[in-house]
């Protein structure tokens, strides 16, 4: 009686956390500068306990690549290293590859290579979708 | 008016005169509205093509067993990205540009594996595209050289 009921301001504040959670970790995925290669066919729907790998231009122009994973930029012995412990510890099942569609396939070999040596037998590469695109046409 | 209810309480009260109460129900459905509206914003319109990734030994991998055809993506003189189709050193498509690759790979039997091997200066937009010209003829599995 006479008491402020707070179930509706702990329902309010327990939504912003878990969506600024949530928003958070999408955004340390997709912080690099990338413009994907556009696709027409592909899945809608991926494997959980995915790393993204982002492999974006230096933004000194000199043409480098850098590789970009969990929010941090990594060699790709690094990448080698965090793919390795990830799948000994069973979390991970699979790698999606964001790389930007004008670097040379130089810059993303090595971490297809790194994908290999940590046993994983294929790598999702993202796309954006163009127009017309068709589901389920995947490779 | 209250005699005849005795002392309730305003949940009861409203449940008495209007049946259920609905704002438990639309507060959880809003709030999922807005996530999957803010996290289609946030995500965009993306597809996923899966690739295999070719063994270092035998890059014959993709295929298990049988020799797989070898889409090999080069640069050409004037700088365009040029596909050739090898089967055991035989080469079963000529040298063909990236937008008639399609039309080229339509002859080709189903379901026969397909390692794309491009050159290091090729964008990685051509595998990419060479990929898809693939996926829409019906070659699924796709895999892509790790260059050893």
């Amino acid at each position: 009686m006479g008491k402020i009921n707070v179930t509706p301001l702990i329902d309010v504040v327990m939504c912003l956390i878990v969506f600024y959670l949530i928003v958070a970790k999408l955004a340390s995925d997709r912080q690099a500068e990338v413009v994907l290669p556009s696709s027409r066919v592909g899945e809608e729907v991926i494997e959980a306990a995915t790393l993204v790998v982002n492999v974006a231009q230096a933004a000194d122009g000199t043409g480098a690549a850098r590789i970009i994973a969990e929010g941090r930029e990594l060699s790709s012995e690094e990448l080698v290293v965090l793919l390795q412990s990830r799948r000994e510890a069973g979390r991970l099942s699979g790698v999606q590859l964001r790389a930007d569609r004008a670097l040379p396939f130089a810059s993303v070999q090595p971490v297809l290579r790194a994908a290999r040596e940590a046993g994983l037998g294929s790598v999702t590469l993202v796309t954006s979708r163009q127009d017309g695109s068709d589901a389920g046409g995947a490779p | 008016m209250s005699k005849l209810h005795g002392r309730r309480s305003a949940l009861q009260m409203y449940e008495m005169h209007y049946g259920p109460n609905m704002t438990p129900m639309v507060d959880v459905v809003m709030v999922i509205l807005i996530f999957f509206m803010a996290s289609a914003a946030i995500l965009g319109p993306e597809w996923f093509l899966r690739s295999t990734l070719a063994q270092p030994k035998s890059e014959a991998a993709v295929a298990e067993g049988e020799p797989p055809l070898v889409l090999g993506l080069s640069r050409g003189a004037s700088g365009e990205v040029l596909a050739r189709v090898v089967r055991d050193g035989r080469e079963i498509v000529p040298p063909t540009s990236m937008a008639e690759l399609q039309g080229a790979l339509a002859g080709l039997e189903k379901g026969v594996g397909v390692l794309v091997k491009p050159d290091a200066d090729v964008p990685y937009d051509a595998v990419v595209r060479a990929h898809e010209a693939c996926a829409r003829v019906g070659l699924t599995r796709v895999g892509v050289s790790t260059g050893e």
